[in-house]
């Protein structure tokens, strides 16, 4: 799943169109989904974005395998051009920062970003926005340090009167492709195959309810290490009576034990 | 702009953090400049980038990163109960390097850190400083715990200024533990009785299973051979031994192979010993990385993870008979469980 966090309905826009996402009702925010994105508009600021950020994760749960694209429009200085998108590599608010991880190969340029709370009319020596750091501060609760993505397009060089709701869908429409590569290639990264199939997990779950706690915990390990060591289907037969004795219990489990570790 | 890169994981070292006191280091500078097309980011500490909470170890472990900083005290810690102290009553290691360049499936570095990065502390005069205050007495202080300290020399030139350290104070011992080929990085120093170069070795079905980015064990074998050959003092460590049903065919060949590769005489010492952790670090394993290494079925012991007596005193016992077809029992140290 990507979950993607934008403040302004017009940067959500063109990923609407692109991604083919339909509006949807479950939250108290502006959001659409397909099966593999779900996108919540949060509002301009740090909180509104921190807000939203987390009833979204909250809402969903992310899991190991899953992406956040947080995307938007910022100010930057004047060795970015109007239209360039980058990604951020520390955000920086009041005295805090963050460093998402950017473990994947990619052609745009990396950026500090600093998160403020008024439009930046000041010219700063880096990119400006209002809601990275909400985001991330959310985020990095249900998130791995490289599942989280700050996809950044310069609308202003501190001319926050100059930036429209029309320039705004232009510029994130413009990067559309920029975006697709970037996520594909963070998705290189970030997936993961499942170590167990569907059927395999069913029957590790049929045998762990005849153990306690501790003893699934064995008996699961031991599952693992048959599949990385071995790297074979995992077959197992589930006792045909339907409880057993702790006696039964322990001389099954090490009977399970033995045969995957062997 | 290209659109069309083929998805891959960053190289090593595309990005430096650097901490802001040290990014007027001459040292900074010339690691700053090797990496020129790395991204540079600044930053106050170095605990703020290596500490962060939900970083993912073996992602990492695939596109490391390095970062720059200053070590504040401690600058020694005492050596672990995991290792051989060699009886010294003085026995430490330096933290001057975190985290290591290979990703070595049964590491601790793995269950100890948050992070696979590594950070170099390039105040290194400042561990010097602390080291003195022991050198009342002999002193043996392992440089390469958690790290290897002769992968990243190239770029660190760390072992080198530690050895000129130790030929200026003689009650100073400093063993080097590596599993790299680069004694030609140090081959142009003096030797000195009080260093020991220590190799890690393994079969190399084990380094192609889980000694991910290491040399293999032709080339480790060709850097001993200079060593020994130029006089330094070597340990060969066969340690950790990963114990598997090849454990037959696998380890009695290894010890053949590095005996007809060096002279025996010329071997300082041979440090036998299987796989143990502490389960704190392992159960850390469990949860981040798929190796089957972590999910042996162990015996656990005060902490401590095992093959159990039964499973260790036979690789003992197979690896020092075969060990004393060429060296003296004398010459062999052995870790077991207590």
């Amino acid at each position: 799943m990507l979950y993607i966090i934008v403040a302004l309905s017009a940067e959500a826009r063109g990923l609407i169109d692109h991604f083919k996402l339909v509006r949807t009702y479950t939250l108290p925010y502006t959001m659409f989904e397909s099966e593999q994105i779900k996108l919540i508009v949060t509002g301009i600021g740090f909180d509104n974005a921190m807000m939203a950020t987390s009833a979204l994760l909250g809402h969903c749960s992310p899991s190991k395998t899953d992406m956040l694209l947080n995307l938007g429009i910022c100010a930057a200085p004047k060795n970015f051009e109007i239209g360039e998108a980058f990604l951020a590599h520390k955000i920086c608010y009041k005295d805090g920062f963050y460093f998402p991880d950017i473990l994947f190969e990619h052609s745009l340029k990396e950026s500090d970003i600093l998160s403020v709370d008024e439009p930046a009319s000041e010219i700063l020596n880096l990119p400006v926005d209002m809601e990275s750091y909400g985001v991330y501060k959310a985020a990095s609760r249900f998130f791995s340090t490289h599942q989280m993505l700050f996809f950044k397009v310069v609308s202003d060089h501190f001319e926050p009167e100059r930036v429209t709701k029309e320039l705004a869908i232009e510029l994130i429409f413009k990067n559309l492709n920029n975006l697709n590569a970037v996520l594909n290639s963070a998705e290189y990264v970030i997936k993961k195959d499942p170590l167990f199939t569907q059927e395999e997990k069913e029957r590790i779950n049929s045998i762990s309810n005849y153990l306690t706690k501790a003893q699934s915990d064995a008996f699961y390990d031991a599952c693992c290490y048959y599949k990385l060591h071995h790297k074979k289907p995992l077959h197992l037969s589930v006792p045909e009576k339907e409880k057993l004795s702790k006696k039964e219990r322990s001389d099954y489990l090490e009977s399970l034990i033995k045969t995957l570790t062997l | 702009m290209n659109h069309l890169l083929k998805p891959s994981h960053c190289d090593f070292f595309s990005h430096l953090y650097i901490e802001e006191s040290v990014k007027e280091e001459a040292l900074t500078w010339k690691i700053m400049q090797k990496f020129s097309n790395s991204k540079i980011i600044f930053i106050k500490h170095y605990k703020d980038v290596f500490n962060r909470p939900n970083q993912d170890f073996g992602v990492q472990s695939k596109s490391k990163n390095l970062i720059l900083a200053r070590r504040e005290a401690p600058f020694l810690y005492e050596g672990s109960y995991y290792s051989d102290g060699f009886e010294y009553e003085h026995f430490f290691y330096t933290p001057s390097i975190l985290g290591c360049l290979y990703d070595c499936e049964y590491c601790y570095l793995s269950g100890m850190y948050n992070s696979a990065n590594s950070v170099f502390f390039v105040n290194t005069g400042d561990f010097f400083d602390a080291v003195l205050t022991y050198l009342n007495k002999p002193t043996l202080i392992a440089i390469s715990y958690d790290t290897d300290t002769l992968a990243i020399e190239s770029l660190t030139s760390h072992t080198k200024e530690w050895i000129e350290f130790a030929q200026k104070h003689p009650n100073l011992h400093l063993e080097v533990r590596t599993k790299s080929a680069n004694f030609k990085s140090i081959k142009n120093l003096t030797c000195n009785d009080n260093i020991v170069l220590a190799w890690t070795l393994s079969p190399q079905k084990i380094i192609d299973l889980y000694e991910h980015k290491t040399p293999s064990l032709e080339k480790r074998l060709s850097s001993i051979k200079e060593a020994i050959d130029a006089g330094w003092r070597v340990r060969v460590c066969i340690d950790p031994v990963i114990y598997n049903e090849d454990f037959n065919e696998l380890y009695p060949p290894l010890i053949d192979k590095l005996f007809t590769t060096i002279d025996a005489e010329k071997l300082f010492q041979l440090t036998l010993g299987s796989f143990r952790m502490s389960s704190t670090h392992l159960k850390k394993i469990k949860k981040l990385r798929r190796s089957d290494i972590a999910f042996y079925p162990y015996e656990v012991k005060d902490n401590i993870v095992s093959y159990g007596k039964t499973i260790e005193q036979n690789i003992l016992h197979v690896m020092t008979e075969c060990a004393t077809k060429y060296i003296d029992k004398e010459r062999i140290r052995t870790w077991q469980l207590q």
